[in-house]
């Protein structure tokens, strides 16, 4: 005899054929997305993902990395962070790097990409495009290489230049004071290009009709960019706002190619937190701390995204 | 029908006789691979010549040489070492060497290389500083003591006939060769002295004036006791301090904003400096005409100088140890020292390191003169070796950031109790360094 079956195993037997069904209707998709993104995301997290616990578990130990000995000391590595004055000097001179470089780049391009978004003789408007993006192109630390000549006391061309005007050979990368401001002038210049070509493509997708309804209705120049353009490039800005901001508080390249060697700056008025990081874990070989100092600067990134995106985040 | 006799036995004795000595054999033919990685790129012509040599005599045998800036290859030992994954010999200064050794990943040498080592080919301080609890490690591959390079045409220009014997004559020469703009702007240094960049190398070249004063890096509390504190927290740190900022803001005799160290000197922005032999290669290339002189470092309360030196160590991490080790008495003692030891004087500069060296190149002090005061020690100098402790490089590096911070400081000018506040912080940190990695003994 056949016992009868209970009307809550019936239920649930319905759902998993529900269930059943869907995943069959669904079977492709799934498997599509998988094989896409499967390796994408195992990738991300071999990569990315891993490293950064890794990192974590390597910033509560006293992790040298010649030592095979490599004891837990919990969370002593941030409280020395904490009373680190060289952390502090580094946590002031990133963000300073960060809150000048960030809005004075975007600005600028901006700027320059409103500029450049109007109807030009020729092939002018791609002679400018081309012009403002040509300092993307090369990587860094070439480009760091050529600013450390220009900027050279003895024989750099902005000295030379200034010379015109009656100013004096400055030492502007040897000057304490100037140094950080010297290397904000060339990391404004090298990423201006990059952002104007992201704005670009911004203000390309904003229909024509909006400008050509406003003008009717007699909006001035100023207000169509205020009343328009600005409101519209808000999900680009974010973007822009929030890479920015990344790229900033990850400075090092520049920071290291102008301090190395004896005409380089000095290292503290330019130490950056990539920098000092660097510095501890392959130069006095403390991992652990240079860990501890990884993910505090994780945290300010990951906290600053969050609270970009609370305010720059399109009001629908 | 008796000599049928012996024939068993005789195949016997052949098969195990094949059986022995053919593994060996092969093993004798077999292709082997060692690495050198070297943080000295100027020393790659002499490294090629010597793999080259080598490989004539054991063709089985290449060896491949990597060189990288002193800076990278510290990195790269940091992580190379420690996993085994290191070059089969590295080449590097005890100060980088000595956390490997601590750590296990350099192998102590063999009796028969030690026996070469203390034969007194070699200047004691190569063998006693190479020690370490009882074991030595590593064989000398060059040396240079620091010394003063001056421009000899400079020197005439101002009437100058002797380089500075001691500080004062050091200011006073300095002052005379320094030329200045009609503002009054230093345009030519008479003194080049290392004032900037990151890293060890500022705080390294203000030590050489900081023993001629009597002080040191770190002293040891006691002899054995593997303790320390700054050395440099008294009056040898301070007027080493004083020395720099006088030069700068009283005697005015260097200038920030020129070139500084070897570049310097070799576009004759300065006409004195302090450094070691490898200069001698690197005008040669770079600077041909300039004329210059060498003389042994200006004394100040103590008469010393610095000898440097860098050795080959065979590494954990090789899988051939035997053809290393043999690789490195190769080079230290090998049929082809002599063209090994040319290829330094003539391509390198730096010295050979063997005291038997006038043996082979009796004339080279005639054909570069340079080279005298680089490798031979006048009898009224001691020599120092640099410092060997593992936290050496971070208690300099962090030293060297306050002195760049105190010689921009203008106010330190006739200020003792300011200098005294700067070496006091900056013996405090160094003493702190010591104390992290529980190498300090107290006040």
């Amino acid at each position: 005899m056949i016992a009868p079956v209970s009307p809550e195993i019936t239920a649930h037997a319905g759902g998993w054929a529900r269930l059943r069904s869907q995943w069959r209707w669904y079977g492709p998709q799934w498997k599509y997305c998988l094989a896409v993104l499967g390796p994408v995301c195992l990738a991300y997290l071999v990569i990315r993902i891993i490293p950064i616990f890794d990192t974590a578990w390597m910033s509560l130990h006293n992790w040298s990395l010649v030592k095979p000995v490599k004891p837990f000391i919990g969370l002593e590595n941030y409280v020395k962070l904490a009373g680190d004055p060289l952390f502090r000097l580094a946590l002031y001179n990133t963000t300073l790097f960060a809150v000048v470089t960030v809005p004075v780049t975007l600005a600028l391009a901006f700027t320059v990409a409103v500029l450049l978004d109007r109807p030009m003789h020729g092939r002018l408007e791609n002679t400018y495009k081309f012009l403002f993006f040509l300092p993307v192109v090369p990587t860094m630390v070439p480009v760091s290489v050529v600013w450390k000549w220009i900027y050279d006391p003895s024989y750099g061309i902005l000295n030379y230049a200034l010379g015109f005007f009656g100013v004096p050979p400055q030492g502007w990368l040897i000057n304490s004071s100037w140094a950080i401001w010297a290397i904000i002038l060339m990391t404004v210049w090298k990423s201006v290009g990059y952002y104007m070509v992201l704005f670009l493509v911004g203000l390309k997708d904003i229909p024509v009709d909006y400008y050509e309804a406003a003008s009717i209705d007699g909006a001035t120049a100023w207000q169509r960019l205020t009343q328009i353009t600005i409101p519209l490039m808000r999900p680009m800005l974010l973007f822009n706002v929030v890479i920015a901001t990344i790229f900033a508080y990850n400075v090092f390249a520049q920071v290291y190619v102008m301090t190395e060697g004896p005409q380089g700056s000095p290292a503290n008025p330019v130490r950056v937190i990539v920098m000092d990081m660097y510095e501890n874990g392959f130069r006095f070989l403390k991992m652990g701390y240079a860990s501890a100092e990884a993910m505090v600067l994780l945290v300010i990134v990951f906290v600053l995204t969050i609270v970009e995106f609370r305010f720059l985040r399109p009001k629908v | 029908m008796r000599q049928w006799r012996w024939i068993r036995p005789m195949m016997a004795l052949t098969a195990v006789a094949v059986l022995l000595v053919a593994p060996l054999a092969a093993l004798a033919g077999q292709p082997i691979k060692l690495t050198l990685w070297s943080g000295y790129p100027e020393m790659k012509p002499y490294f090629d010549a010597a793999a080259k040599y080598y490989n004539e005599l054991h063709p089985n045998v290449t060896i491949e040489v990597s060189t990288f800036p002193l800076r990278d290859i510290e990195r790269k030992y940091a992580v190379s070492l420690p996993t085994k994954s290191g070059p089969d010999i590295a080449e590097t200064h005890l100060y980088i060497a000595q956390m490997h050794i601590e750590n296990g990943s350099l192998v102590p040498n063999p009796n028969d290389v030690n026996s070469f080592l203390k034969s007194g080919v070699f200047h004691p301080l190569f063998v006693s500083d190479s020690t370490w609890q009882g074991k030595v490690y590593g064989v000398p591959v060059l040396f240079s003591l620091d010394s003063l390079l001056y421009n000899t045409q400079m020197f005439k220009e101002a009437g100058l006939s002797a380089p500075p014997k001691n500080w004062d004559e050091m200011i006073s020469m300095g002052k005379k060769l320094t030329k200045y703009d009609a503002q009054g702007n230093v345009t030519r240094s008479g003194l080049g002295l290392r004032l900037f960049g990151a890293g060890s190398g500022v705080s390294a070249k203000w030590w050489y004036f900081l023993k001629s004063a009597g002080g040191e890096l770190f002293e040891e509390c006691a002899p054995g006791t593997n303790t320390y504190r700054a050395g440099y927290d008294n009056e040898a740190g301070r007027d080493t301090l004083k020395l720099y900022i006088d030069a700068l803001y009283k005697h005015k005799i260097h200038e920030p904003k020129l070139k500084q160290d070897a570049e310097g000197f070799a576009t004759q922005q300065a006409a004195m400096f302090v450094r070691e032999s490898w200069l001698v290669g690197y005008m040669k290339k770079n600077a041909p005409n300039v004329q210059y002189a060498v003389a042994p470092l200006p004394a100040y309360k103590k008469t010393n100088t610095l000898l440097f030196w860098t050795n080959l160590y065979v590494t954990t991490s090789s899988k051939y140890p035997k053809e290393a080790w043999d690789f490195v008495m190769f080079m230290a003692n090998g049929p082809k020292l002599k063209e090994l030891e040319q290829i330094l004087y003539t391509t390198v500069g730096w010295m050979p390191p063997r005291n038997d060296v006038q043996k082979r190149h009796a004339n080279i002090y005639a054909e570069v003169p340079q080279y005298k005061y680089f490798a031979e020690v006048p009898s009224n100098y001691e020599l120092y070796p640099y410092p060997r402790l593992s936290v050496t490089d971070e208690a300099f590096t962090k030293l060297a950031e306050r002195l760049v911070k105190a010689y921009q400081d203008k106010s330190l000018l006739d200020n003792p109790a300011g200098i005294t506040k700067v070496i006091h912080e900056a013996a405090e940190e160094t003493n702190a360094i010591l104390k992290e990695n529980q190498l300090y003994c107290g006040k």
